[in-house]
């Protein structure tokens, strides 16, 4: 067990967090633990434990958080919130701390290239010919290989086709 | 609310506790088409007992081994009590009621119909109980006949302690003895929490495999073993029988503390098989509006942030619970009840809400706060009438009870819910 490094607190980060819109509610949480015993993920991975993100974002740890990749884990199932008996929609609540960790540079790599992929492609696979043979074979529709609307989004909507 | 989807019903229930529940049983029992409105309730912590009535007079810490003798007492001292309003009929009624509604759901649940049970708890203190789950049969008749008897543990597990069960009980409970393995499949984390992931483990039975090859080597003279209660979610009952055709000798489960097993099964049985009813529940679901219809029955706005939903009924079952439940709420002055605002019977300051010891043996004057209802469980308005012709309150918002100190939670939240719901239907048949 580790010690909780306080000198490392930052005590804004918990306003900051109730002021995104439905976080508010994360602090009303009393660390009863219902969400980590029906967490599927912390079955296989313990290092992602609902209940110990939601302490470290009370104490302020705005680093341990941003900096560990456990936040990642969260498959958003929902099933923590279905249990919760304070009501924490604790899946938005991950949501809340994935956006901040992208607005301060800390998304781990492989969620980076995915936001790149559709950014540039519009989707985070890039379809060719190639996937639209495969398909074709298994009597499925071509698909279209760019996404312009998609991309469209990420560039403030200049070049997005509209609809008639 | 006009942008919002309506639902038409009889009956719309506030609560998702056990008074929320076994008042949604039974109106879809009688035929009452029900919603049900709420968050989670605090049935995913309880122990899985059924208390009927254990302490009273709770200075006196008298505990009760015959609880319709208690009953009788309590009803006697305390008119107001909820019970005296039930009386002894109804309340023996709603329990049968109950525990059928229950079996049918997959728990059967065990008691003797006219004494209370004892059984271990987690911290290895024995409490006085009206039934408990089948899978903990064995662990009462163990400790009633002082039994050689192993308690296993696992490692990992740090809020179950076999050894500090035994530790406690050894002078009363000599040939108790403790152990502690491997929980399976969990090698490869550090901290095990009890709750339907640990439970769901056991469900496979390569898991279960392993288990038992762990514990049969430390049962030797043992004549029962028990466990702390995670043998599965839904096919518990299977589980113990197969426990101990391999071990050999009878297995029971152990309550935990919360987050329990228990109280999960508890809550998804009353989930699941209200569903199977048509009793109708929109997840995590608080009431964020309410108005009066125009057939005298009421309007409720409901969703988790914003209006989702509007209910049309004829009738409220208010089964909010108290301050954690959130159907009390104490401001600054005045102890109040979050949805209508009704009178809340209380100290007449907040001066009086508590004594000056916390652990104070009378309880605190604040615990005994809570709605007055008169014999239709309508509660009252400041002229003392019913407060609205088909609004019934049940469990535990109502006033003039202790349920903690006089160990008679679900007792009162099940009787309760039954005159509310035939309060309900009388009046509106």
């Amino acid at each position: 067990m580790d010690n909780i490094k306080l000198e490392q607190s930052d005590p804004n980060f918990r306003s900051e967090l109730a002021q995104q819109p439905g976080g508010e509610i994360f602090s009303t949480c009393l660390m009863c633990r219902t969400c980590t015993a029906t967490c599927p993920i912390t079955k296989i991975n313990d290092t992602f434990n609902p209940f110990r993100i939601i302490r470290l974002a009370l104490l302020g740890l705005r680093k341990e958080i941003f900096t560990s990749d456990f936040i990642w884990l969260c498959s958003n199932c929902y099933a923590c919130q279905e249990r919760c008996p304070q009501g924490v929609n604790i899946p938005e609540f991950i949501s809340i701390l994935k956006n901040l960790a992208v607005k301060e540079g800390y998304a781990p790599a492989g969620t980076k290239a995915q936001m790149n992929f559709i950014k540039g492609e519009g989707r985070i696979y890039p379809i060719d010919e190639f996937d639209n043979k495969k398909r074709n074979k298994s009597g499925l529709p071509s698909l279209p290989t760019s996404c312009e609307v998609v991309k469209g989004l990420f560039s403030g909507g200049k070049d997005s086709e509209r609809d008639p | 609310m006009s942008t919002s989807k309506i639902i038409e019903c009889q009956l719309a229930i506030i609560g998702r506790g056990m008074a929320g529940m076994a008042s949604a049983f039974f109106a879809a029992n009688r035929g009452i088409s029900t919603v049900q409105i709420g968050i989670t309730g605090e049935i995913i912590f309880a122990s899985g007992f059924l208390d009927l009535m254990g302490v009273h007079p709770v200075e006196e810490k008298k505990s009760w081994r015959d609880p319709w003798a208690g009953i009788d007492a309590l009803i006697r001292d305390i008119p107001n009590h909820p019970y005296a309003r039930v009386k002894k009929k109804g309340i023996r009624a709603a329990f049968e009621e109950a525990l059928s509604f229950l079996k049918e759901a997959g728990l059967p649940y065990y008691r003797r119909k006219e004494r209370n049970l004892e059984m271990i708890t987690p911290l290895g203190k024995v409490k006085r109980t009206y039934c408990v789950p089948q899978t903990m049969l064995s662990g009462v008749r163990a400790l009633e006949e002082k039994r050689p008897c192993l308690l296993v543990g696992f490692r990992g597990l740090n809020d179950f302690s076999a050894r500090q069960i035994v530790a406690t009980l050894q002078d009363k409970w000599p040939d108790l003895r403790a152990t502690r393995i491997s929980f399976p499949d969990a090698g490869h984390v550090s901290e095990l929490f009890t709750g339907e992931i640990m439970a769901q483990t056991l469900e496979l039975s390569k898991n279960r495999k392993k288990l038992i090859q762990a514990v049969c080597p430390h049962v030797k003279n043992a004549q029962a073993v028990g466990m702390p209660a995670i043998f599965g979610m839904y096919r518990t009952q299977e589980i113990v029988k197969e426990l101990e055709e391999k071990i050999g000798v009878p297995v029971f489960e152990i309550p935990t503390m919360p987050v329990s097993v228990p109280g999960l099964r508890l809550n998804d049985a009353f989930a699941r098989h209200l569903s199977l009813k048509g009793v109708r529940h929109f997840s995590q679901s608080r009431v964020l509006e309410v108005g009066r219809g125009s057939n005298g029955g009421f309007v409720l706005g409901i969703g988790n942030k914003t209006t989702e939903y509007t209910v049309r009924a004829k009738g409220i079952i208010l089964a909010s619970g108290r301050f954690w439940g959130r159907g009390l709420y104490a401001d600054r002055r005045r102890i109040r009840e979050a949805i209508f605002d009704l009178p809340v019977y209380q100290p007449r300051d907040r001066k009086g809400w508590h004594r000056e010891d916390f652990l104070d043996s009378r309880g605190h004057p604040a615990n005994r706060a809570g709605l007055e209802i008169d014999d239709s469980f309508r509660p009252l308005d400041r002229s003392d009438q019913p407060a609205f012709e088909t609004l019934f309150a049940a469990g535990s918002i109502l006033a003039h009870q202790d349920w903690m100190r006089m160990k008679c939670g679900s007792g009162l939240a099940i009787a309760t819910a039954y005159a509310a719901v035939n309060a309900f239907l009388r009046l509106n048949g």
